[in-house]
């Protein structure tokens, strides 16, 4: 008997969250709402960066709705789903959200997720935005855009940087770690390897790092002994920390270069600021937290009071370089709705007229609150970022080591870059 | 087996029939009827929700053949969903051999892998022939992930949708009727295979090994037999998989994955081919409302965030699991059977 | 040294399966909490190390109670998987915790051991690993004698034997089982606490519970001395394919392993040997 009610007040329970659901449904909204779309990871492995990007998005369009008032007349509502990090949940949330109309645009920073759902996004005409950009998604060119140069797009930057301070004879000696899954692999993937030994660089040592290494003494041992100048990292900020540490230990010497997925104050908090003294490190962004105080631009410290005003209790230092993330991707989409809303009427503002009269429209925006340099997309490139710089860590704090870098423009197949960069007059510094 | 009253059996074949009684067949035609007409009525939203369920019914079929019927504890079932999948994408794309060839292609090659891994099946047993397979897993992933020229390595390889007699089964609804024709045949063999020698057999291994030799069963021929048509479904559920999503990579096939299909087969009731639809279905169910559930509750709290309305889903659904194994730990085909059992002698009480 | 955490791991896995037969598949969302716990001793609440090692083995001792309490107790007589199924629950519900009380983010964990690290010879280590694997071996002695000489170590095993048997006798069998979970808990949020010296906490720290696993069997799932030298092997074998090997070979060498012994040895290494004859 005991056990039939118990039963019975479990089915009762389950109905109660269906009408629950139910109820919640038939909420109404005014006026023209434009939705944009989140399918998140919020409570899987990689929870902790993609979450600090949901918010940056949450938090931009509330500033947009509420202080600016929309986009003339146009509202934006992000919506957002779990995912937690598995495909089948990313495509059911995906279908929920495209058989919604007014759904223009699918954030996604999931990369496997994002590829499974490129060609569904092209027939059903949605737009998908991506954090980072995995070369999949950017080649052959896609529905996909994106903020940032890619990995591969990033060692290359690293590599001109490099090799205009090089003066001597011999090759440019290069050490790679990266992390032994799709992530670390992305140099390999996105061209960047490729574009390094074309360039003349000698690769000494490559050392793909387990996923859980707690202990990273044995590749930096291994690859001390190759002599290398540079090393360059490719992979979380926990393991960026590890190895900081480590090196530091064994009195690893070489210049250490994390990719952008590390952000200053975030690599100085977790590894302490003595370990992560003098490391280098490519970033998409102007730091806008932990950093030398000449260097706090105008826009910079906006953001930075922005955060607190919407992120009370929040320590910037936590969410690395998630929030950048959702700030740029809903900066930028911010941009393409007001160029789109010139040439249409906010109701015919859709996935297509987004792309054409949006996104493939946007030249040189630099509105972006100094955070990153111009964003220019063209139908056959929807990288948008092609600028990077190298921020170094001096004392616990960030300070720039060169201003931008134009990216070298990889592409996955053939390894071909843009002709400037052929030519060899490749780094343009923007002033 | 229980019947109802009023049937019996004049001939050998309606005493072998797996459908018995009118109502059963009103029934099953019901049910055909409404999975054929269900892609034109429901949202894409539910298709896909119903498509990925159907594929892991395949799959849980036959880790129910090997872990339910034959008792042999498989925790690299992903993976060899993961073989499966590879394989049908690898000949169609790399050899152009038509889906229809490279479907049972991936079946056979996941079962001939299996094969390899249920070796150690035949020295050790229990949980520890489950963590020979957890390392299976790893193994697996690992060479799939770095033969990069064979598999595209991480960055994937593509899997283009079937044709069928010219026609591409590019929408989610045609497709949805190649897997649920699949799951229907697939289903209605593992039912049948649990009623043949075969099938007797394995569950003669798993109740009491010692004893099933001693009656002459060979535990070497049926341990891998078990894990030939166990891994054998698992492919066919991973060509199908690939299929649908036309694109895939070594993170499709995660340990989780694995472990969450022995966790539906344990809700749903070990060795029987109705339990691993319920708890498909059940467990796949609670997903779903966990996901539906989390912004529906962020926007009912706003001081909430998302991050916590999220993990707050989760942990219902940590909850709903929990407190259902506590109070129903025999699987959900023994309720079933009990619910079964007190409709058929209704209104009388015994 | 890598694989002294790893043997922590194992041993807080070893103690619950010979307990109670079961597979723990929420060791690693237990250390977690260890881990989260500590961390909120020492960075809001600004206790010293000590206190914070004391309060954080106090909380993983009831924590242990709690979960042979509430959902295993009536589970008792169950099915095995049913109970193995729980645990999985449980990885899921503790996961949601965490991300509630402390959010998704990487959190840095103060410098508890220091950063300079130790020179013995031309042998460098770190502070943490010396730790751990100094702590590690304490905790084999101590778990050695506790199980050769106390009462409850003595009841601990001869539940793990036969619980039926144990219960006959007049042991209280639920007892004995919550004391093994309080253990074994407080072993793992130990592990938690050294491993998120070194990487800080964040909720993918979880994966190394499946590690712990594969460490736990090659030593034997029965003995606790197998499982701290299986986690240490583990440790070294990872280490001596990156070196020798390379292409990130040391992450599944581990489990290569894993096969390897199971073939030869189906009991792991130190396990006990069950003669099965026809």
């Amino acid at each position: 008997m005991e056990k039939r009610s118990t039963l019975n007040s479990f089915v009762i329970v389950m109905v109660a969250l269906v009408c629950i659901y139910i109820n919640l449904n038939t909420f109404e909204a005014e006026g023209r709402t434009i939705k944009v779309a989140w399918i998140a990871d919020m409570t899987g492995p990689t929870a902790d960066s993609v979450i600090p990007m949901l918010w940056g998005t949450q938090d931009w369009f509330k500033y947009v709705n509420q202080d600016l008032g929309g986009i003339k007349d146009v509202k934006v509502d992000v919506i957002w789903g779990d995912a937690a990090y598995k495909l089948d949940l990313g495509l059911q949330l995906y279908s929920k959200f495209s058989s919604d109309k007014d759904v223009c645009l699918i954030y996604c920073a999931t990369t496997h997720i994002n590829n499974a759902i490129a060609k569904k996004c092209m027939e059903d005409r949605i737009l998908q935005y991506a954090a980072s950009p995995a070369p999949e998604a950017m080649y052959p060119v896609k529905w996909c855009y994106s903020h940032s140069a890619g990995y591969g797009d990033q060692l290359g930057a690293f590599i001109d940087w490099a090799l205009s301070k090089w003066t001597e004879k011999r090759p440019l000696r290069l050490g790679l770690i990266f992390m032994d899954n799709p992530f670390g692999k992305t140099i390999y993937d996105a061209g960047g390897v490729n574009y390094c030994k074309a360039r003349g660089i000698e690769i000494v040592a490559e050392e793909p790092l387990p996923a859980l290494a707690t202990d990273v003494t044995v590749n930096l041992r291994k690859m001390a002994k190759e002599k290398p100048d540079y090393v360059y990292y490719q992979g979380t900020v926990t393991q960026a920390a590890i190895i900081a540490r480590d090196a530091k230990k064994i009195d690893f010497t070489p210049k250490i270069c994390l990719s952008a997925n590390s952000v200053a104050d975030q690599v100085v908090s977790v590894a302490g600021q003595n370990a992560a003294e003098g490391l280098m490190m490519m970033s998409w962004s102007n730091p806008w937290h932990g950093v030398v105080p000449e260097e706090m631009k105008p826009g910079l410290v906006k953001t930075a009071a922005f955060f607190k005003k919407y992120r009370p209790g929040e320590d910037p230092s936590k969410v690395g370089v998630g929030y950048f993330h959702g700030l740029m991707g809903s900066m930028i989409t911010t941009k393409a709705l007001k160029l789109a809303s010139e040439g249409v009427s906010a109701k015919d503002i859709n996935g297509s007229t987004l792309k054409g009269q949006g996104f493939d429209r946007i030249k040189s925006f630099q509105d972006t609150w100094d955070l990153i340099g111009p964003i220019s997309y063209t139908p056959e490139d929807h990288r948008g970022g092609q600028y990077l710089k190298i921020v170094g860590i001096k004392k616990g704090l960030a300070y720039s080591v060169t201003d931008w870098l134009r990216a070298p423009y990889l592409t996955k197949d053939q390894c071909l870059w843009s002709p400037h960069v052929k030519s060899g007059s490749w780094i343009e510094i923007v002033k | 087996m229980y019947l109802p009253g009023g049937t019996f059996s004049e001939t050998y074949a309606q005493d072998l029939a797996i459908i018995r009684t009118k109502p059963q067949w009103v029934a099953l035609i019901a049910l055909f009827f409404l999975l054929a007409v269900f892609p034109w009525v429901c949202s894409s939203y539910l298709l896909s929700v119903i498509s990925v369920i159907a594929i892991t019914i395949i799959s849980v079929q036959g880790l129910n053949i090997l872990t339910g019927y034959c008792g042999q504890i498989s925790l690299g079932h992903a993976a060899f969903m993961g073989i499966g999948a590879y394989i049908s994408a690898i000949l169609v794309t790399k050899c152009g051999i038509s889906f229809w060839l490279s479907l049972p292609c991936a079946g056979v090659g996941a079962a001939l892998i299996g094969l390899i891994f249920g070796l150690p099946s035949l020295r050790i047993k229990g949980l520890y022939l489950a963590l020979a397979t957890l390392a299976a897993h790893y193994i697996v992933i690992y060479i799939i992930s770095h033969a990069s020229g064979l598999t595209g390595g991480t960055a994937g390889i593509e899997a283009p949708r079937p044709m069928f007699f010219g026609i591409r089964l590019d929408s989610s609804r045609s497709y949805y009727y190649l897997i649920i024709i699949f799951t229907i045949l697939m289903t209605f063999f593992a039912k049948n295979l649990a009623r043949t020698r075969v099938g007797r057999n394995f569950v003669a291994i798993r109740d009491n090994d010692i004893s099933a030799e001693m009656m002459g069963i060979s535990l070497f021929r049926y341990k891998l037999l078990a894990f030939a048509i166990g891994c054998f479904y698992a492919g066919i559920a991973g060509s199908l998989w690939a299929h649908y999503m036309t694109v895939i990579d070594p993170d499709h096939f995660q340990l989780v994955n694995a472990i969450w299909y022995v966790g539906m087969l344990i809700v749903g009731g070990m060795g029987t081919a109705v339990g691993v639809f319920f708890g498909v279905i059940f467990l796949k169910g609670v997903e779903v409302v966990a996901i539906e559930i989390g912004p529906k509750l962020a926007d009912m709290f706003p001081g909430l965030g998302s991050g916590i309305a999220a993990s707050l889903a989760q942990f219902l659904l940590a909850l709903i699991i929990i407190f259902f194994l506590v109070y129903e730990p025999r699987g959900l085909a023994y309720r079933w059977g009990v619910v079964k059992a007190a409709f058929r002698i209704w209104p009388f009480p015994y | 040294m890598m694989g002294s955490t790893y043997a922590l791991l194992a041993v807080a896995f070893v103690i619950i399966y010979k307990a109670c037969k079961i597979f723990n598949f929420a060791q690693g969302e237990i250390m977690l909490l260890g881990a989260y716990f500590s961390w909120s001793l020492l960075v809001r609440f600004h206790l010293g190390f000590w206190p914070t090692v004391l309060l954080s083995t106090l909380f993983a001792f009831c924590l242990g109670f709690v979960i042979e309490r509430f959902p295993l107790r009536p589970l008792i007589g169950h099915p095995i998987l049913s109970i193995i199924m729980v645990t999985l629950g449980l990885s899921i519900l503790f996961r949601s915790i965490i991300l509630i009380t402390w959010g998704a983010v990487l959190l840095p964990y103060p410098e508890i051991f220091g950063a300079e690290p130790i020179r013995i010879g031309s042998l460098i280590f770190s502070q943490q690993h010396v730790w751990s694997f100094v702590s590690c071996i304490g905790l084999l002695l101590f778990f050695g004698l506790f199980f050769k000489f106390t009462k409850l170590g003595l009841l601990m095993r001869a539940v793990a034997e036969d619980q039926i048997l144990a219960k006959s006798a007049g042991t209280r069998v639920h007892k004995i089982i919550g004391f093994s979970w309080a253990i074994a808990c407080i072993i793992s949020a130990i592990a938690g606490i050294f491993l998120s010296a070194i990487n800080g906490v964040s909720i993918g720290l979880a994966d190394y519970g499946v590690k712990a696993i594969s460490a736990a069997l090659v030593g034997g799932l029965e003995s606790i001395g197998g499982a701290i030298t299986g986690g240490l092997l583990i440790g070294v074998i990872e280490v001596l394919s990156t070196v020798y090997i390379g292409h990130g070979v040391g992450e599944v060498a581990a489990y290569v392993m894993l096969v390897l012994v199971l073939i030869v040895r189906p009991y792991g290494l130190f396990g006990l040997t069950r003669i099965e004859r026809v």
